[in-house]
């Protein structure tokens, strides 16, 4: 009984106070991709055309902890299949935020554009059981300098 | 070439549908799943159990001990209480047509509790409690008779194994290593009064027990004394009513009895107890 009321409970943290970090973290990601906006990026190799004087590699990183709720819905999507979507918003909340620090970077250092952008994903905690994991989103790439 | 990047949609990587809708309709066709293996996983159960040997059944209640046994203060009354109500069962074993490895054992509890129950291993346990309201024979032997009747119909352990299914079955669900339901299992298996038979089986079980009553003493009349004494019992009656679940309404148990004494048409005279020595009373 007393797991039953503490399962119940840490599903109910979890939904309560995932969904306001989710929330707060969209309204977050979306205001800062208007204010970088002019910063471009892509993921061509090639330098597009222009007079660049300056190429240096740039990385934004993020770390998101599963919350207990969507590790629960995700468990139950593992039943029956199908999208979960309750991973599926996690990591684009990752890939936005991991591009944004990238750009924020960039924007530092005076960049205009980078290119051969590339992302990377690992799940941290992986295979350790019972814990609650977390997702790792890295992006990089070369930013261009008038 | 021109390069921009315009703000991509939001409703492609994310989907808009509120996550709990998603959770709750997946739970509940987890539930739904489960409820149905749980149900089929117990009819079956259930409807195996009777083919255990009795046998087989004898030796895990010896197994356990034996929680029947009253180890409570014990008078020569009712020493002379538990012979009496032993030889009464004896006499009523042949009626019900008992399988040739049954073995009854039955205990006597001086407790005030106003029960009788049957149990695995072919256990009976009468109350002194019950006695008290029984004021004949032919009451009381309707009484035993019933609870004979639930081992002759192997209702014990068909309830047993209704129980026990049902709790592995929510621990293996559950995944639960937990001392609480641990301690339910062993309960379910711990052969207390407890073990709760479906209307369809106390109604079986009453047959029987006419069936013996009348074969013993050749009319029926005062069997039903014992339920219009528990119906007019206001603690007892009380009790009953959590149990209107699974025991037949008394009313019903008692118009039962009168109807098949009335197609009889017999009339019989009603031996008395032989602690009371006195005239139950005519109704």
């Amino acid at each position: 009984m007393i797991e039953l009321i503490v399962f119940a409970t840490l599903t109910l943290l979890g939904y309560v106070f995932g969904r306001i970090a989710e929330r707060k973290h969209f309204a977050s990601i979306r205001s800062r991709e208007s204010t970088l906006k002019d910063i471009l990026i892509f993921n061509e190799r090639t330098l597009p055309p222009g007079e660049w004087r300056r190429t240096q590699l740039v990385g934004g990183n993020v770390v998101i902890s599963v919350d207990y709720f969507k590790r629960l819905a995700a468990g139950l999507r593992a039943l029956f299949g199908g999208r979960v979507t309750a991973y599926e918003s996690l990591l684009e909340r990752g890939r936005r935020e991991a591009l944004l620090r990238m750009k924020e970077e960039a924007q530092r250092l005076g960049a205009a554009m980078v290119i051969n952008v590339r992302l990377e994903t690992a799940s941290i905690s992986k295979g350790a059981g019972d814990q609650i994991g977390s997702i790792e989103v890295y992006a990089y790439g070369t930013a261009l300098g008038r | 070439m021109s390069y921009e990047n315009p703000a991509q949609r939001e409703d492609i990587n994310v989907s808009a549908e509120h996550p709990l809708k998603e959770f709750v309709s997946l739970l509940l066709a987890l539930v739904l799943i489960a409820v149905t293996a749980i149900t089929v996983l117990t009819l079956s159960a259930q409807w195996l159990a009777q083919f255990v040997p009795f046998s087989m059944e004898t030796r895990l209640v010896d197994t356990i001990g034996s929680p029947f046994e009253y180890d409570g203060e014990w008078s020569e009354e009712d020493e002379a209480r538990q012979t009496y109500l032993r030889e009464l069962a004896e006499r009523l074993s042949p009626h019900l047509e008992l399988p040739d490895d049954m073995v009854l054992t039955l205990h006597y509890d001086p407790g005030s509790t106003v029960n009788a129950y049957a149990s695995l291993g072919g256990h009976l346990v009468l109350y002194g409690g019950l006695l008290d309201k029984v004021t004949s024979e032919n009451a009381l032997a309707m009484v035993v008779a019933h609870e004979i009747a639930h081992i002759k119909l192997r209702h014990p352990i068909v309830a047993s194994s209704r129980g026990l299914t049902v709790a592995l079955a929510v621990t293996a669900l559950l995944g639960f290593t937990d001392n609480s339901l641990a301690t339910q299992l062993v309960n379910q298996i711990s052969l207390a009064s407890s073990l709760s038979y479906s209307r369809a089986q106390e109604r079986a079980a009453d047959d029987w027990a006419a069936k013996a009553v009348l074969a013993e003493y050749g009319h029926l009349d005062g069997a039903d004394q014992l339920f219009e004494a528990l119906r007019s019992d206001s603690a007892f009656a009380e009790a009953l009513n959590q149990f209107q679940g699974t025991h037949p309404a008394i009313d019903e148990r008692i118009e039962t009895v009168r109807a098949r004494a009335r197609s009889l048409g017999v009339q019989g005279t009603v031996t008395p107890l032989p602690w009371t020595h006195a005239a139950p009373p005519d109704d």
